[in-house]
């Protein structure tokens, strides 16, 4: 018996939807259930620092090596590469500062005292196989893990001879091959969840959105700018699509953190982003539309 | 119409504009400031944005100043690590309040053009917002649902908070 199939779970904090549109057998349901759900927990145990038994976790204890695969490696060679293009401010060392703002494992939002991360060259290194801590650091890969996670979903289906699909990571979406349709997809408003602000109309990409509106407390949410070690403020919600999830994902947050031009000089993307007096910056090609009061000044 | 109104530079000030880091190209490093006798005159303010035309705090009709009715052109000048840039400003004034803006782009090189067809494609909006109920959607994008264990965490420090 075939079934076009949906697959709902929890996972990295937050809830997912994997959605085929086109008839799959029974049997290769559960299948990739399996496979998907197997490559999460593997993800989990090894990147996940609400876990004290993560390799990461482990890590933050005792320096040492994990080894990397090349998918992997293609995670932290991104970081690399954004975190020398945004002078340190986009890195994988952030999580003991995340730690201290009091975004820890048992959820305590009580800030401590705050310290800037280390130095990637004085701690991390990284080489197509193995990442290596030298000393002692909290990794927290949480800027482009969510969309790692999603392209490898992705692969994941397309290996099993599955295109066309949606894989929802709690709003930040990949769609493939709809048919020659395009997904709509809604944009939230970042100081009312009940509303949007824009449509964006995606195929054979990836949507990742990033806003401070949940995961908020005090005077911070879950991006911190390890140079000032404040949560930036002057920008409310940030939506990009490009071809895959994760550089998505990651450029999402960057786009909190540094001038846009600086990224678009080094990737592929187009990105909209909102200001917290409700100004939009939106890229030329951006494939959407806002609702806005432009209309009155004409 | 109270956002047509331009605000005055020094209000505009952009939160972010320290942390810049790059040599500020042309997302929005201008301030429109309407000065006396009417002329109107472009500078380069320290802000790393766009909104500065479109925020409307203070109108300029609340100020003590007036000005002639007319349309005023003017060219904003700002540097690039590629060398000096231009961008053209107009704007109409009626009963000292600005009631249109247009700004054109005159760069001359690809990568400063695209920066200020963005801005121009931009400076003028606001966004808005429309209840996710009046509309056909697939899907909604935006922050990540908050966990369980974060909300109920938040719960209990606003419990001790008002205690």
């Amino acid at each position: 018996m075939t079934r076009n199939f949906s697959l709902q779970f929890e996972a990295i904090g937050t809830r997912w939807r994997v959605d085929v549109y086109e008839p799959v057998h029974e049997r290769l349901c559960l299948q990739i259930k399996e496979k998907i759900f197997g490559y999460i927990e593997c993800f989990e145990s090894t990147y996940s620092r609400f876990r004290t038994d993560s390799r990461i976790s482990q890590l933050a204890q005792k320096k040492g090596k994990i080894s990397l695969s090349s998918d992997e490696y293609t995670l932290f060679s991104l970081y690399e590469r954004l975190y020398r293009l945004t002078n340190g401010i986009f890195t994988p060392l952030i999580g003991n500062l995340l730690v201290e703002a009091g975004y820890d494992e048992t959820y305590s939002l009580q800030p401590s005292e705050l310290h800037s991360p280390p130095d990637w060259d004085n701690v991390l290194s990284v080489t197509d196989t193995t990442l290596e801590l030298c000393s002692p650091a909290l990794i927290d890969i949480g800027a482009a893990g969510k969309g790692y996670l999603i392209d490898r979903i992705g692969e994941i289906l397309h290996a099993e001879g599955i295109h066309s699909f949606c894989v929802d990571g709690s709003g930040d979406l990949l769609v493939s091959d709809l048919h020659g349709e395009k997904l709509e997809v809604g944009l939230e408003h970042p100081l009312d969840t009940t509303q949007v602000i824009g449509i964006v109309r995606i195929q054979n990409e990836s949507l990742c959105a990033s806003a401070g509106n949940r995961r908020k407390w005090g005077q911070f949410h879950h991006i911190i700018d390890p140079h000032t070690l404040e949560s930036p403020s002057a920008i409310l919600a940030t939506f990009v699509v490009a071809k895959h999830a994760m550089l998505a994902d990651a450029l999402s947050t960057c786009l909190f953190l540094v001038p846009s031009e600086l990224l678009l000089h080094e990737f592929s993307f187009e990105y909209a982003l909102v200001r917290d007096d409700l100004s939009l910056e939106v890229s030329p090609k951006f494939p959407g539309h806002f609702f806005t009061s432009a209309s009155s000044i004409d | 119409m109270s956002d047509t109104n331009l605000q005055p530079s020094t209000t505009s000030a952009h939160p972010n504009s320290k942390k810049s880091m790059m040599p500020l190209l042309v997302g929005g490093a201008f301030v429109v400031v309407v000065v006396a006798g009417g002329a109107t005159a472009l500078y380069r303010g320290g802000t790393a944005s766009s909104q500065t035309t479109t925020s409307s705090s203070t109108s300029l009709s609340t100020t003590t100043q007036s000005f002639k009715d007319g349309r005023y052109i003017s060219e904003g000048d700002y540097m690039t690590h590629v060398g000096q840039k231009h961008l053209s400003v107009e704007v109409t004034l009626k009963d000292s309040v600005i009631t249109d803006v247009n700004v054109t782009n005159q760069a001359d090189d690809p990568m400063s053009v695209r920066y200020q067809d963005i801005f121009i494609a931009n400076y003028k909006q606001l966004v808005v917002g429309k209840k996710i109920t009046d509309i056909q959607l697939s899907k909604v994008a935006g922050s990540s649902l908050t966990p369980q264990g974060f909300n109920d965490a938040l719960q209990k420090i606003e419990a001790q908070a008002k205690s």
